[in-house]
């Protein structure tokens, strides 16, 4: 895309960094900011670099908190006998607005992946296991996506988890759930159904 | 099952293009360049979410524009329309009746199609991965836990390959939870493609002998280590040589298909006509095959019919196709005149097209 500006063309890269957002949707977000005060930019600006600079993760679970532990550990009317271990924040927010679940979380921030380089040691296990010294903790549900990744994850976990008295146990899982058949689609019949013939034009 | 009516926009060469075809043969006639064959890639992509051609979809947009939109609408006793829109740089979209496919996997299987290309001679001339894209091909439009079961099974094999290259050997226990998965479906995967081809070889051989008259003797033959050994065996046997090579060396990944004729591998002892035949043989089982599973008669999609069949394998494939047997047809062909000839006779309606 040739930009008439190298301002713009600055800006329209870094937006295009977002997931899911191409040159085309940032020139679009960039052409709503020049359309408005330039107050609003400032104020979208500062936001940004005030949430990046002051947001804290929870000692405790691993989610997102403005103190030093969130106030979903900090609130003392939760099920504090139940902890559910979810891949990251997401999930937390996710499963916070069905509101069937009153219990604790533990935020792994990833799943074990060995093609990124992550393995058990790189996700937020040891903590998990801290919390269940103190013997307060008599469920932990697995609640891990629904592809090999996630099901590696579980291995793992609940390998170790077997060493405490805890009931272990995850979260039903369909087909629908997962994001496996997103995958199956897009690469696996990519190469499965097609691809023969090099491109020529 | 049968397309009704096609539309496409942007699609390869084609700027705009709209027919409405017959419940029989539909003959695409024109020079080399002008679109037969993406015509037929373009009524493929709509049954199969994917080029036969290209796996990725930008080079499908024609050159100079940013989208393509294909649409076909289907009659099988009401009519049916689906859509598929890529922008380029986006995600295509792909509806039916106007809502929103959430998955892919989910229209896949819905229309089948069997497409018959010169390019498939690939299939034996090329690497066993073309064979078992055929097989991928096949079990994918009749069943979607296979497609899932794929899926996993190539993620899981990238995670365990970049775990046998670990630079200090690897380490098997991190390995187990990958081959716990890797085994549950491979087991899978090796059970459907087995039984694909215990009933494609029967089939394909009744139609090698219609074509050629008889005489050859042919065979399919499925070839996998999971045939002779349980996948667990293989893995803990193979754990030597998988960490010395640094990538995994038994499973279904590693599987093929052997094409005999008169007992021998057909690539080094099939005449060109033979080969061919044996080709089309193949796909022919494969469009009964998914006729017998998805209760619908596929779309059949012959790309340059008339090259390199001598008359007489030409003419009993002809009248095959002519008496009805694969419901809808698409034959691509050069010369019109030739087509015309051949179809005389021809028990089902013909409509030519011009392209
Ligand atoms: N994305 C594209 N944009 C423009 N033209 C394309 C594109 N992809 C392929 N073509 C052109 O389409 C033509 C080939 O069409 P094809 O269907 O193979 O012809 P036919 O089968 O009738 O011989 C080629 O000339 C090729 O350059
Ligand atoms: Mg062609
Ligand atoms: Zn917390």
């Amino acid at each position: 895309m040739n930009l008439p500006s190298l301002l713009l063309e600055e800006a329209v890269n870094e937006l295009s960094k977002f997931p899911g957002i191409g040159k085309k949707s940032a020139l679009r977000m960039v052409l709503h900011l020049l359309k408005n005060n330039p107050e609003d930019s400032d104020k979208l600006g500062q936001a940004i670099i005030k949430m990046r600079n002051n947001i804290r993760f929870c000692q405790t679970c691993g989610n997102v908190s403005d103190h030093e532990e969130c106030n979903i550990c900090t609130n003392q009317l939760r099920n504090r006998q139940t902890l559910c271990v979810v891949e990251d924040l997401r999930d937390v927010m996710a499963i916070e607005n069905t509101g069937q679940f009153g219990g604790l979380y533990h935020v792994l921030g990833g799943v074990v992946s060995p093609i990124d380089g992550i393995g058990p040691d790189k996700l937020n296990i040891e903590s998990l296991f801290a919390r269940l010294t103190s013997g307060e903790i008599t469920e932990v549900v697995m609640a891990l996506p629904a592809t090999v990744e996630g099901d590696t994850t579980m291995f793992f976990l609940s390998k170790r988890l077997s060493d405490y008295p805890v009931r272990i146990s995850t979260i039903s899982r369909g087909i629908a759930v997962g994001g496996s058949l997103e995958y199956a689609d897009e690469i696996t019949l990519g190469r499965a159904m097609s691809g023969r013939v090099p491109y020529e034009v | 099952m049968y397309l009704k009516q096609l539309t496409l926009r942007n699609y390869r060469n084609h700027v705009e293009f709209k027919a409405n075809f017959a419940e029989g043969v539909n003959v695409i006639t024109g020079k080399n360049g002008t679109g037969k064959t993406n015509m037929l890639d373009a009524i493929y992509y709509l049954s199969v979410c994917r080029s036969y051609f290209i796996a990725i979809d930008q080079p499908l947009v024609r050159q100079g524009e940013d989208f393509f939109f294909l649409e076909g609408v289907y009659f099988n006793m009401v009519e049916t329309k689906v859509d598929c829109t890529m922008r380029a740089g986006g995600r295509k979209v792909f509806k039916l009746n106007n809502n929103v496919y959430p998955t892919l996997a989910e229209h896949i299987g819905s229309i089948p199609v069997v497409i018959v290309t010169p390019l498939d001679i690939a299939l034996i001339y090329e690497g066993s991965e073309e064979r078992r894209r055929f097989l991928d091909i096949a079990l994918s439009q009749t069943d979607r836990e296979y497609l899932l079961a794929l899926s996993s099974y190539k993620r899981c094999l990238e995670h365990r390959n970049s775990l046998l290259r670990n630079p200090n050997g690897p380490e098997w226990e991190d390995i187990v939870p990958w081959d716990v998965q890797l085994v549950q479906h491979g087991k899978y995967i090796h059970q459907k493609r087995n039984e694909l081809i215990k009933k494609l070889s029967k089939t394909c051989t009744e139609i090698y002998q219609q074509i050629s008259g008889g005489g050859d003797e042919i065979g399919l033959e499925y070839i996998s280590q999971l045939n002779q050994q349980d996948f667990e065996n293989l893995l803990e046997k193979g754990k030597y040589v998988d960490s010395s090579s640094g990538r995994s060396n038994f499973g279904i990944h590693k599987d093929d298909l052997n094409f005999h004729l008169g007992g021998q591998n057909i690539r080094r002892f099939g005449s060109q006509g033979q080969q061919k035949t044996y080709i089309f043989s193949l796909k022919l089982a494969l469009f009964k095959y998914l006729k017998t599973e998805t209760k619908k008669a596929p779309i059949l999609l012959l790309d340059d019919l008339f090259e390199k069949l001598d008359s007489s394998r030409l003419s009993n494939l002809v009248s095959m196709v002519s008496r009805g047997e694969f419901g809808q047809v698409f034959i691509t062909d050069t010369d019109r005149k030739r087509t015309e000839a051949s179809l005389k006779g021809c028990l089902v309606d013909v409509q030519f097209f011009e392209l």
